[in-house]
């Protein structure tokens, strides 16, 4: 019998497999459970439970003792739009990473804000020190893209709170949350929006955001919370502030179960390190990931010289089964910065549950299909 | 009909956050449906025992847990 290989490498786009237990939890809501508030009966207060306790959960994730200033969404792209939209730009200006996501700067493009691109090294990676007094002055906020969706690369958060340390800070932790710590208390971050789908394992249609003062943003979505009901206006107290409606409990089970199963990484760093290593000598492709593997993530991309990229990833699927994403993943602005627009890239994502035995397969495949 | 005594919370999030200190003190509780009466809030309150409830109030107190008690 052949051995099983996991030929799934798009867990940026979202994780696959997840947790046994995550279906098993959402089949659980599905079958048994309740909605969220609003009465008193065991279903209720069961389900009621598993999101409170799961809220808790994401707030240490956070790296924040502060529960209640965790606020339940559909997705991070949802979560950014409340927070832009609800924040008050003085002079509509912002400063952001040159890696940012379309869910950072398609909402800024809405609003009207004008964006200037943080200092940065050829990968992308934010160069603190060349931070003048002049760029800090004027800016509304800073956002970052915690882990980049393209090559991978881990900016340097704290050190860049500590030169903005007046101006609001917006952490896209979409890639990074359950794969590197963040540490929102200790770093001062003003906002945090994250998925449940991703580095957390859970299912699509969860996530949220973090907010340090919940009075810096108003709300712009309202309705029912089942608290302060006699009122047309939205109670100002969290985490109701920025919760109307009946969140999603099915996938909150999921997340909940997901929390409490992330499994250990099955690869190691070193192996993807080599594999790196071995792809850049190849005159062939262009290897985009960190130039400094102190920050670089499990996520990187290849872009082939003398060939299309959705042709590329395609030969892979079809001749080796190896199912990734290719394109601009969402992420002009990262592409332009890394010199590889209009084309994009082919880009590899792994999972805790891949061996070392699945990167190298994946290497040689890459390797025979260029 | 006997009085109750029942702690009211302004969200669910609290409520929960209630239940939870109550219940790693092992006090006995109930959670309940708020009165019409006292107030249309977040639909649960909780019940606690005559002689428990000034021992609540302070774990809730302590723990920085917004509530109001009400007799019922």
């Amino acid at each position: 019998m052949e051995d099983y290989r996991n030929k799934y490498f798009d867990n940026a786009c979202t994780s696959f497999p997840k947790p046994t237990e995550v279906g098993e939890a959402m089949l659980k809501h599905l079958n048994e459970g309740g909605s969220y508030g609003r009465a008193a009966y065991d279903r209720i207060i069961d389900s009621s439970r598993v999101v409170e306790e799961t809220r808790d959960k994401l707030g240490s994730f956070i790296g924040t003792k502060q529960f209640s200033n965790i606020v339940f969404d559909y997705n991070a792209t949802s979560a950014i739009n409340k927070i832009l939209s609800g924040f008050s730009f003085k002079h509509k200006t912002v400063l952001v990473s040159p890696l940012e996501h379309n869910a950072v700067m398609r909402p800024l493009t809405l609003l009207g804000i004008n964006v200037g691109i943080l200092p940065h090294n050829k990968d992308g990676y934010i160069a603190v020190e060349q931070i003048s007094p002049s760029m800090i002055e004027n800016v509304d906020m800073v956002i970052v893209n915690h882990i980049s969706n393209v090559n991978g690369v881990v900016q340097p958060i704290s050190q860049l709170k500590e030169v903005f340390s007046g101006t609001p800070l917006l952490v896209d932790a979409s890639q990074s949350l359950g794969k590197v710590e963040v540490f929102a208390d200790e770093w001062n971050i003003d906002f945090v929006a994250f998925t449940g789908h991703k580095g957390l394992l859970g299912p699509t249609g969860t996530g949220g955001f973090y907010v340090k003062n919940p009075d810096a943003l108003k709300a712009t979505v309202v309705g029912g919370t089942g608290s302060n009901s006699a009122s047309f206006e939205m109670p100002n107290y969290m985490p109701d502030k920025f919760q109307a409606g009946t969140p999603n409990i099915t996938g909150i089970y999921g997340l909940q179960a997901a929390l409490n199963n992330i499994p250990k990484n099955s690869w190691d760093w070193p192996t993807l390190h080599s594999i790196l290593n071995e792809l850049k000598q190849n005159p062939k492709i262009r290897v985009l990931c960190a130039e400094d593997y102190m920050f670089q993530s499990d996520v990187f991309s290849i872009s082939p010289y003398n060939e299309d990229v959705s042709g590329f990833a395609y030969k892979l699927y079809n001749e080796y089964g190896i199912q990734v994403r290719s394109g601009l993943h969402c992420s002009p602005l990262a592409h332009k910065t890394l010199g590889t627009f209009p084309k994009g890239s082919v880009r590899f994502s792994l999972s805790p549950y891949h061996t070392n035995n699945d990167l190298e397969f994946l290497q040689s495949c890459i390797t025979n299909a260029i | 009909m006997e009085e109750r005594r029942v702690f009211l919370f302004r969200n669910i999030h609290n409520v929960i956050q209630g239940e939870k200190a109550i219940l790693e003190k092992g006090y006995w509780y109930q959670i309940i449906p708020v009165p019409s009466n006292i107030s249309s809030e977040c639909g649960m309150c909780i019940h606690i025992k005559e002689n428990d409830y000034k021992f609540v109030k302070h774990l809730l107190e302590t723990k920085g847990i917004a509530h109001s008690i009400e007799i019922i």
